[in-house]
């Protein structure tokens, strides 16, 4: 039974000895979750086959990572890269640009998110619910320790080796701390690194750290960070930006000084640490990079399913000692209720209606406990990231340039406080900065404002479809530093677009190698970037703001407030992507609610106005 | 503890439903994301004690809620919806119910099928943009990476032009071919190769002037067109010299991200007004993200082409060389291009001095937001002037935006021709510079169905208004367009007016179907008119 059903290949030792061969996934197990119909023993076979092949994983979970690299893994638990494939608005707008180029968009955003995913072949669009551990987890631990090859800007299709853990990895450093463990087993225990009796109760170890030189290098991270497509668009250019910057050209700064350092954002040298701790005991410490790598995405789903904690998920179908219970059950408990709460379970009923998976009080105080560390690791990575954007982000101080009973005219600067790439940087075409200004009478009323919200927690771009709609008028002092994604109209010159399909020269839009050089005009014809980000040598720029005669209520002074903010992506973005439906059994409009909860005050400034 | 044997009992039910439709979810992803949210979230219990607040003790001990903030709804339900959260004072609040097509949904609809991903052709040692295993990558001597693989792709149109001008001249009835068929040896995310040919249709000179040829069949003439060739349209090398040799700069600190092509290579531009030219054999090298001092985004390119240059009076010009400088800038508010060519040829057909400069914005008016573009565009012989070299100016500006509500487009250009501005480069197929004025003034390229109005600029002003109705979210498209040019100097034939439509429709994943028609009318002679239906695969 199992040989009709399920992973076909991807052991590592099958893909080693292949070099170019594609693993297959059989069709049933591309819709495994309908196995979970079949009769008992069908499924059981199912199960053994699914468990021999994480046996066998010939890209090991972070979670095995973990028990030797503890802190390596927490950083790494709560970043954008362990994030990216378990966002549910990028699944979306992938899906969606998948679904708007008729399929021709094929695996090129997701390559970046799950590149293991890719390698295995798995499909695209399924939830991440039906995902294995390492496909989900994203950018982990394989994706780039499992590099061999400076591939250069390749977008993240690079060759990932394969192989259990026990293979080789590539590192920065090499080899020399990894021998002395392996030396002393009277002080770091049995290892088995490949090739030992199974009956040999030992720790499984990569049997060597192979010194990657690229992998100190910005071009390592321009592998994903600098997002061609094939078409010729230029998505992203973090990396370009980096190579023109003072930081790289003058300071010879690399990207991981500021992003794998003591502070995010600042070139503050690197902790000296152990960088694992083996059968209880640390290794001699060294340079230890931060592996939080945070930027401007955060987390927008549940708390159980992210960061990444081996305590938390259970896979399904998998052994019942690891992990406190699945992605699907983890679901089912609502994070913001007093489950498992001391107070909630002293008194709760015992006919209190919970959900199966959480009837067991012993459960849910786990539960709860679980979510508490979430909660905690989340607030450090939110602190991170206030960090390194407002880092990144300054402002200057409110400039009044005329007051009197013909209205208040003020301006603001903001500018670039990293000489390393622009702000915003990489996917600048949907991260959303903002001045948010209110300017407000001595009785509290707002009688000026710009950066306010529309009810779907949109700025009143003309992106907003309460604008477009008529329904809210446009913002027109609206400072965003957002770049725009412009597509070309089939007459009436390029408009400014959420997503990048050109449906108005094609009813068929497709993704296919650009017949004309691309590198002439940096852009296909069809669309393009108008980047509105400040650079990286001596970015700035100044938001203006008037206050009309009409607006004063005679009630002064008058109190400015702006406030620089910063979020992940608009909500214009959810409303255009949502045609592909969101994971985790998520509404646009939940999604929306959370990217704004996860909005970030950068800087703020205030003045009074005393009119004459 | 008392306990609302009703609420208990819906509180019950509601629980194991949203149990069985997780359970049922287990079967498809589509199910499993078309569940409700599993149940009982706190705002739940919070909505059920508001609907009967003598349960309030069969919740105990309620704790507030965690203070997240989330987007207020001014309806009465919205306390229900989101209790207990606070109304940032900085977003709007609404009338849900009058604002349901601007409102985000609260329905999750889970995630819905996509389309699978069409192959190419041919896709060797890797597939385009499909997921699977990749393999290692060789290393050349110069250190870069590479993993060859060869895809072949491209375009086919088949359709039927008719086209009566009645004036006596020629009209058009025919059956046509045309396929772009290209294979690309991709080397890395850089570097490649691309190979094209058009099998079907080639250029010959007719009565001394360069034509393209289309495998057809003329009703007209009674007889079929051969236009079947095996000529290189596209042969070119692009790459990155800083990824082809990445030994250079091993620390990624010096700028050598010079792209490059060279080869038989396609080029645009100045949306075509400058240069619209399907092959030229030419060098190019590129450097892009440059930025300073207010230049967000700054690519510059130079040019040499020595080859397969077509003029402006359509014909291949041997001996023309081309030396191009082109440059793209963001700013704030708008994107600038400013391009220069120096044309070098023989005296006879002339040689010449070319600059365009551009400004692509988005302006508010009207409370809406207007896509615009401005072009000016100069020619300037160094001799005299000859039928391929003129001097002239052209003024060429478009607008475009979509009403409030609509998804549509509308689209107004208007164009100013001073003497006899001539492009540096462009094929005969494309027609004269002024095809970008609108679908009547554009050669379809495709068979002897030639553009309804003039597309030369030469002492004329002239425009056109369209309206593009998107249906079938963007998979069903009708233009309509009215244009008109006049000659702003004595001339034999003056005024055109014209008007045209446009039908285009997808059809699953690889076909397009079009139906184009026109009606025109130009002074001194009867209306023509002309339709053309056609199917436009792609793969």
């Amino acid at each position: 039974v199992s040989s009709v059903l399920v992973c076909q290949g991807p052991s590592s030792e099958a893909l080693a000895g292949q070099q170019g061969a594609a693993p297959e996934y059989t069709t049933q197990q591309a819709e495994a979750p309908v196995a979970r119909h079949w009769p008992r023993p069908i499924q059981e076979a199912i199960d053994a086959a699914h468990a021999a092949c994480f046996d066998d994983d010939p890209f090991p979970s972070a979670k095995k990572c973990q028990k030797c690299h503890e802190g390596h893994f927490r950083e790494w638990s709560v970043s954008p890269h362990a994030y990216a494939q378990l966002s549910p608005v990028f699944n979306a707008m992938s899906n969606a640009l998948i679904k708007l180029t008729n399929g021709t968009n094929g695996d090129f955003c997701i390559r970046c998110h799950t590149p293991v995913g890719m390698a295995l072949n798995e499909p695209i669009n399924i939830s991440n619910l039906d995902r294995p551990p390492t496909t989900r987890e994203g950018v982990t631990c394989t994706n780039c320790h499992r590099i061999n090859q400076p591939w250069g800007k390749i977008s993240a299709r690079h060759h990932l080796v394969p192989g259990n853990l026990q293979q080789p990895i590539y590192g920065p450093r090499g080899n020399d701390i990894l021998e002395q463990v392996l030396a002393n087993p009277d002080k770091y225990g049995p290892l088995k690194t490949g090739g030992e009796d199974p009956s040999i109760r030992a720790n499984p170890i990569h049997r060597e750290s192979i010194p990657f030189f690229q992998m100190t290098t910005p071009a390592f991270c321009g592998s994903c960070h600098d997002v061609f497509a094939p078409n010729g668009f230029r998505l992203e250019d973090a990396f370009s930006e980096f190579k023109t910057s003072p930081a790289a050209r003058i300071k010879h700064q690399t990207c991981q000084d500021c992003h794998m350092g003591l502070v995010p954002g600042v070139a503050s040298g690197f902790a000296e640490a152990p960088a694992a701790r083996v059968g209880n005991v640390t290794t001699p410490p060294r340079k230890r990079t931060n592996h939080m790598f945070v930027g401007p995405d955060y987390s927008i789903i549940h708390p159980g399913l992210y960061p990444h904690n081996v305590r938390a998920i259970r896979e399904e179908n998998g052994p019942a000692d690891q992990g406190l219970a699945t992605m699907r059950e983890w679901l089912q408990f609502d994070p913001h209720s007093p489950w498992g709460t001391e107070e909630f379970e002293a008194n709760v009923p015992k006919d209190y209606p919970f959900p199966p998976a959480w009837a067991d009080a012993k459960r849910r105080r786990l539960a709860r406990e679980i979510l508490n560390e979430q909660y905690q690791l989340l607030a450090e990575a939110t602190r991170a990231r206030h960090q390194i954007l407002s880092t990144g982000y300054q402002l200057g101080d409110i400039e009044v340039e005329r007051a009197s009973d013909r209205g208040i005219c003020f301006k603001i600067k903001v500018f670039n406080g990293t000489d390393g790439h622009g702000v915003p940087t990489g996917f600048d075409a949907e991260r959303l900065v903002i001045l948010r200004v209110t300017v407000t009478d001595s009785l509290g009323k707002v009688i000026h404002e710009s950066g306010d919200l529309d009810p779907n927690g949109d700025v009143r771009s003309a992106h907003s479809s309460y604008v477009h709609n008529g329904r809210l008028p446009l913002d027109k002092e609206l400072f965003s530093l957002q770049t725009k994604f412009i597509t070309r109209n089939i007459r009436g010159s390029e408009k400014d677009s959420i997503l990048t399909i050109p449906y108005s020269l094609d009813p068929l839009p497709y993704v296919r190698p650009e017949t004309r050089p691309f590198t002439v005009l940096g852009r296909p014809i069809a669309a393009r970037k108008h980047k509105q980000n400040l650079e990286a040598n001596g970015g700035q720029r100044w938001a203006h703001y008037n206050v009309s005669r009409e607006e004063l209520t005679g009630n002064g002074p008058y109190v400015v407030d702006v406030k620089l903010i910063a979020g992940m992506v608009p909500s214009n973005l959810i409303n255009d992507i949502q045609i592909v439906g969101f994971d985790y059994g998520m509404s646009p409009r939940q999604v929306a609610n959370n990217v704004v909860a996860g909005h970030l005050v950068l800087h703020e400034r205030q003045t009074v106005v005393n009119l004459p | 503890m008392a306990t609302s044997p009703a609420w208990r009992q819906r509180t019950l039910n509601k629980l194991w439903a949203a149990s069985f439709a997780a359970a049922l979810a287990m079967g498809s992803n589509a199910a499993w994301a078309q569940s409700p949210a599993p149940a009982p979230a706190y705002s739940d219990l919070v909505r059920m004690r508001q609907a009967n607040p003598a349960s309030q003790e069969a919740i105990p001990n309620l704790p507030a809620p965690s203070p997240v903030p989330t987007l207020p709804d001014a309806m009465p339900a919205a306390p229900e919806e989101e209790p207990g959260f606070a109304v940032p004072s900085y977003v709007h609040t609404r009338n849900k119910e009058d604002d349901a097509s601007s409102r985000l949904s609260d329905v999750a609809i889970g995630i819905q099928p996509i389309p699978e991903r069409p192959r190419l052709l041919v896709e060797l040692n890797g597939l385009f943009l499909g997921p699977g295993f990749l393999s290692e990558g060789i290393q050349l001597p110069t250190g870069e990476i590479i993993r060859p693989s060869l895809w072949v792709f491209g375009t086919n149109q088949f359709g039927y032009n008719w086209f009566d001008n009645r004036n006596n001249i020629k009209n058009v009835s025919e059956i046509v071919e045309r396929l772009d068929f290209f294979t690309q040896l991709n080397f890395s995310g850089t570097e490649r190769i691309v190979y094209g040919i058009r099998p079907f249709d080639q250029e010959r000179k007719v009565a001394g002037v360069s034509r393209r040829i289309y495998t057809s069949y003329e009703f007209d003439l009674d007889k079929g067109i051969n236009g079947t060739n095996g000529n290189i349209e596209t042969l070119f090398f692009e790459g990155d010299f800083g990824q082809i040799f990445p030994r250079l700069d091993p620390y990624d600190t010096k700028m050598l991200d010079y792209g490059f092509s060279v080869g038989r290579q396609p080029l645009l531009i100045q949306d075509g007004l400058l240069i619209n030219a399907n092959r030229l054999d030419a060098v190019t090298v590129t450097r892009n993200t440059l930025n300073g001092y207010g230049n967000l985004n700054c690519r510059t390119t130079g040019m040499y082409a020595w080859n397969q240059v077509h003029r402006n009076d359509d014909n291949l010009d041997p001996n023309a060389r081309l030396l191009g400088l082109f440059n793209e800038s963001d700013y704030k508010e708008t994107t600038v291009n400013v391009d220069l060519v120096y044309l070098n040829s023989t005296p006879k057909t002339g040689s010449a001095f070319y600059a365009a400069a551009s400004g692509i914005q988005r302006l508010d008016f009207l409370e809406t937001e207007w896509s615009t573009a401005f072009h000016v565009l100069t020619s300037v012989p160094t001799n005299q002037q000859t039928p391929a070299t003129g001097r002239g100016t052209l003024l060429f500006g478009q607008a475009s935006m979509s009403p409030h509500g609509s998804p549509d487009l509308i689209y107004v250009t208007g164009f100013w021709a001073i003497d006899k501005f001539s492009s540096a480069a462009r094929n005969p197929e494309v027609g004269g510079p002024l095809g970008q004025v609108g679908i009547l003034f554009a050669s379809p390229a495709f068979g002897r169905f030639g553009a309804p109005l003039s597309n030369q600029a030469t002492r004329a002003a002239g425009g056109a208004i369209g309206y593009q109705i998107f249906l079938d979210q963007t998979r069903k498209q009708l233009i309509f367009e009215v244009g008109g040019r006049k000659n702003t100097e004595d001339a034999p034939s003056t005024g055109q007016i014209g008007f045209g439509a446009r039908y285009q429709q997808a059809c699953g994943q690889h076909f397009i179907f079009l139906l184009d028609s026109f009606v025109a009318k130009q002074e001194k002679f009867d209306v023509s008119s002309g339709a053309r239906v056609s199917v436009i695969i792609k793969f």
